[in-house]
């Protein structure tokens, strides 16, 4: 048991580190086709600056991605053979189709990024988009497999046996649509935050006034799309609560912290599900809204654990995890509330540093709430793989000591990060952002047809230095 | 019977395809970390512009390998799941490293760059000699069932002869297949310094790959079921030395105009070939098994609504995808505009 402990842990490293650079790979391109749409249309060439500068972040990211995600497929299939010989009878599908929905984000994220120079504008915004849609298209396909786990479809077990085979059909399981919608409105806006947050950073620490023009229409630009990631986020976030209430209650259960069957629920904010005494301890309670939150309606029906034998119990530590989760969600919305009532009433103005501040801070804690809601999605299966299908035992490798890779694979995702991490800083260091926003900012004027790969600076600096 | 045997080839071509874009892929990484050193400003040129934008899509083809082969054979999929848990977390590590310090191996400080240059060009070069050493473990004779489960002899597997052949052939297959790439990538980008270059490298390593290719199959066989079946396949086999021969007749022809020697473009398509016809053979002689004994083409194969749907996916991702790496490669191979930049 210790040891599915620890091969969990390493598929567990292996995915959190992954999904940050998946996310980061889902939202950077909207970002990036969005800035390259607006430097068209609105004839500002700080907006093609912006893309360039994010284009070049991102092509650093979707290099780590690309490792940890080959790190993750593969691994599935080392540390989880049991799972995948029943994917590759039921869900092959999406992993299919999801191997060539990354092509098309490699392939134009190549001519993005290397031909950006040598394509027409049209074209260009074209391929960001593509981007896009390729990287989206990848994380729902993996997404799809995820609700497929949670709610299997498509097929009937008979005495063992896979029977009445729809492979189709399977990927069309009840969780797909509150599931895929979920996770991809919450990208955006975990991406637009983190984005948000180095403008943010920014303005508190420089005030050029060409650096400020610059950082505010970046911040413009983010806050706009985290404020309807926000909203969305919250519909999406409702509508998969009340899904889960009814298709796989004793998941909200454990989430919720809910132990006893009723009417009426209160809704339980933060506090530890306690085991033993069948409560969830130093909880707020708030009257009947987990009922209205879960089924609609105050006087709703809401199962508890207490419905489920204690082998189907997930552990009950998942239920502050899902709190940390919602609290994100919530500190999104208000942050970004907060910015567009600031910025509409005050038009023309730098945000003042308290926003900012939280600005900053809402960065990481936006990439925090992606991970708590992984986590906690995946732990509250347990202990099932598939749910009432497969076991998290079954599916484990019958290799011994998978566990030991355990610290291997954390020393190489500690180097990746590193390498990442100064890889991003080096290039900012030199192309601060000082040397490259034009003097003047003209709000009208043509748009030069030659662009410039965001690389270029990076070939005339190794020239100069191959020459020294 | 029938379609395993057609999954099996569909799989065979895209292992194909990953064995030469990989071979190029990898070896460019590797011959720009030497050029570096030795200061060919050429070579290392030509090689880092053909590695930077494709090295991703080519990463999707090992994606699609286990995609395959959970799709077409589930149990094949067990089985070597359970059986590569080590050696396959190796090449995943080095695999992570090489993609994770590609983009930085230039930038940052000169000793910064040059210690990730090492650490891709060495990655790079082990990488392709791994996964080709795999294949001895199909053979048999290194997986054991333990009780229900089949386990891998690492020891019998470090004392294997035929392993260290293998690596070899993996090590050399992939310098020369890059070498001869990377010398018509650069006639093609009229880069004559670069293009020498690259010809020696193509001209040194063809030899070993032959020697090393024959001793992993012929010599120092460790499976006598497979020994026998491969000879059945000698047609193919002479084919592809024919092949050789000829793509190095390709490499040390004279030119007309005072040139380098050499008609690199016939070379890559003759060395194509020759890959083509010695995986041929080899495929024909390895189909019944898939991990010798304990898993066949035939049993391990999927259930036939399975077969069907991830055969269109296949079909029609394939339309996508063939459209889109002309374009990349028109793009960033052909376009004299980059090549020559």
């Amino acid at each position: 048991m210790a040891e599915l402990g620890w091969t969990r842990a390493l598929f567990g490293t292996a995915l959190g580190f992954h999904i940050i650079f998946a996310t980061l790979g889902v939202g950077l391109p909207l970002l990036i086709a969005l800035a390259e749409i607006l430097a068209l249309r609105r004839r500002d060439p700080l907006y093609r600056l912006m893309a360039r500068r994010w284009a070049a972040v991102f092509s650093v990211f979707l290099g780590v991605g690309v490792v940890s995600g080959t790190i993750v497929a593969l691994l599935l299939q080392l540390l989880w053979p049991g799972f995948m010989r029943l994917v590759g009878q039921i869900i092959a599908v999406p992993f299919a189709i999801e191997v060539f929905a990354f092509f098309i984000e490699a392939v134009f994220t190549a001519i993005y990024i290397y031909a950006g120079d040598r394509i027409s504008p049209g074209w260009r915004i074209l391929s960001a988009l593509l981007v896009a849609v390729g990287a989206g298209g990848s994380a729902l396909l993996i997404t799809d497999v995820n609700a497929f786990m949670n709610t299997p479809a498509g097929f009937r077990l008979d005495a063992g046996r896979i029977v009445d085979l729809h492979p189709w059909r399977a990927m069309v399981s009840p969780a797909m649509p509150t599931e895929l919608s979920h996770v991809l409105v919450t990208a955006y806006l975990a991406v637009a935050l983190v984005v948000a947050a180095f403008s943010a950073w920014g303005l508190l620490t420089d005030r050029q006034p060409q650096q400020v023009a610059y950082r505010r229409r970046a911040l413009d630009l983010t806050m706009a799309v985290a404020a309807v990631a926000a909203v969305l986020t919250g519909v999406t976030g409702d509508w998969a609560g009340k899904f889960l209430a009814a298709a796989q209650p004793v998941k909200f259960a454990a989430l919720e912290g809910v132990f006893r069957t009723g009417t009426a629920v209160p809704l339980t904010i933060g506090g530890l599900p306690d085991a033993n005494t069948l409560r969830t301890r130093w909880g707020i309670d708030i009257p009947g809204l987990l009922s209205w939150l879960a089924t609609g309606r105050l006087q709703g029906r809401v199962q508890g654990l207490l419905d489920f034998p204690r082998t189907d119990w997930p552990p009950l530590w998942v239920h502050p995890l899902f709190d940390l989760m919602v609290a994100v969600g919530t500190l999104a919305f208000l942050a970004a509330a907060s910015f567009w009532v600031i910025r509409l009433r005050r038009p023309g103005t730098v945000p003042p540093t308290w926003l900012l501040r939280a600005l900053v801070v809402m960065g990481p804690v936006g990439m925090m709430g992606v991970e708590a809601g992984w986590v906690g999605a995946e732990v509250a299966r347990q202990p099932w793989t598939v749910t009432g299908i497969l076991t998290t035992a079954q599916a484990v490798t019958p290799t011994p000591k998978a566990g030991l890779l355990f610290l291997p694979f954390v020393a190489l995702y500690a180097v990746l990060a590193l390498g990442a991490a100064s890889a991003v800083r080096d290039h900012f260091r030199r192309h601060p952002l000082a040397g490259a926003v034009p003097a003047e900012t003209p709000r009208v004027g043509p748009v030069p047809k030659v662009i410039r790969s965001p690389f270029a600076d990076v070939e005339s600096h190794r020239k100069r230095s191959r020459l020294k | 019977m029938n379609t395993a045997y057609a999954a099996a080839g569909l799989m065979w071509f895209v292992v194909f395809v990953y064995a030469l874009a990989g071979s190029v892929d990898f070896g460019a990484t590797f011959w720009r970390m030497r050029a570096a050193r030795t200061g060919e400003r050429a070579a290392h040129r030509v090689a880092e512009r053909y590695v930077s934008p494709l090295w991703e899509a080519t990463n999707v083809f090992l994606v699609m390998i286990a995609v395959a082969l959970v799709g077409f054979f589930p149990n094949a999929a067990y089985a070597y799941g359970s059986v590569l848990l080590v050696p396959g977390s190796l090449i995943l590590i080095l695999l992570a490293l090489r993609g994770g310090f590609l983009s930085q191996a230039y930038g940052g400080t000169e000793g910064h760059a040059a210690w990730a240059r090492a650490v891709t060009g060495l990655t790079a070069v082990l990488l392709p000699a791994l996964l080709v050493s795999v294949l001895p473990i199909s053979q048999g004779g290194l997986v054991h069932a333990v009780g229900d489960r089949l386990a891998l002899d690492t020891g019998a597997l470090l004392r294997s002869p035929t392993e260290y052949a293998y690596l070899a052939f993996g090590l050399s297959a992939g310098l020369y297949i890059s070498a001869t790439f990377l010398a018509d990538y650069a006639r093609t980008a009229g880069d004559e310094e670069a293009y020498a270059a690259f010809r020696i490298r193509a001209l040194a390593a063809g030899p070993v790959t032959i020697l090393a290719g024959v001793a992993a199959l012929f010599i120092i066989p460790s499976a006598p079921w497979l020994s026998a079946r491969l000879q059945a396949q000698w047609p193919w086999f002479v084919a592809s030395l024919t092949a050789f021969a000829a793509a190095y007749a390709a490499l040390v022809q004279p030119l007309p105009d005072g040139r380098t020697p050499g008609r690199p473009r016939w070379a890559v398509i003759l060395v194509g070939l020759q890959f083509a016809f010695a995986q041929i053979g080899y495929g024909l002689a390895h189909a019944p098994y898939l991990l010798y004994p304990y898993v066949t083409t035939v049993g391990s194969f999927t259930n036939a609504a399975m077969f069907t749907a991830v055969l269109w996916v296949v079909v029609v991702g394939m339309a996508v995808l063939v459209p889109g790496f002309v374009w990349l490669w028109r793009l960033f191979v052909t376009d004299t505009r980059y090549t020559r930049s």
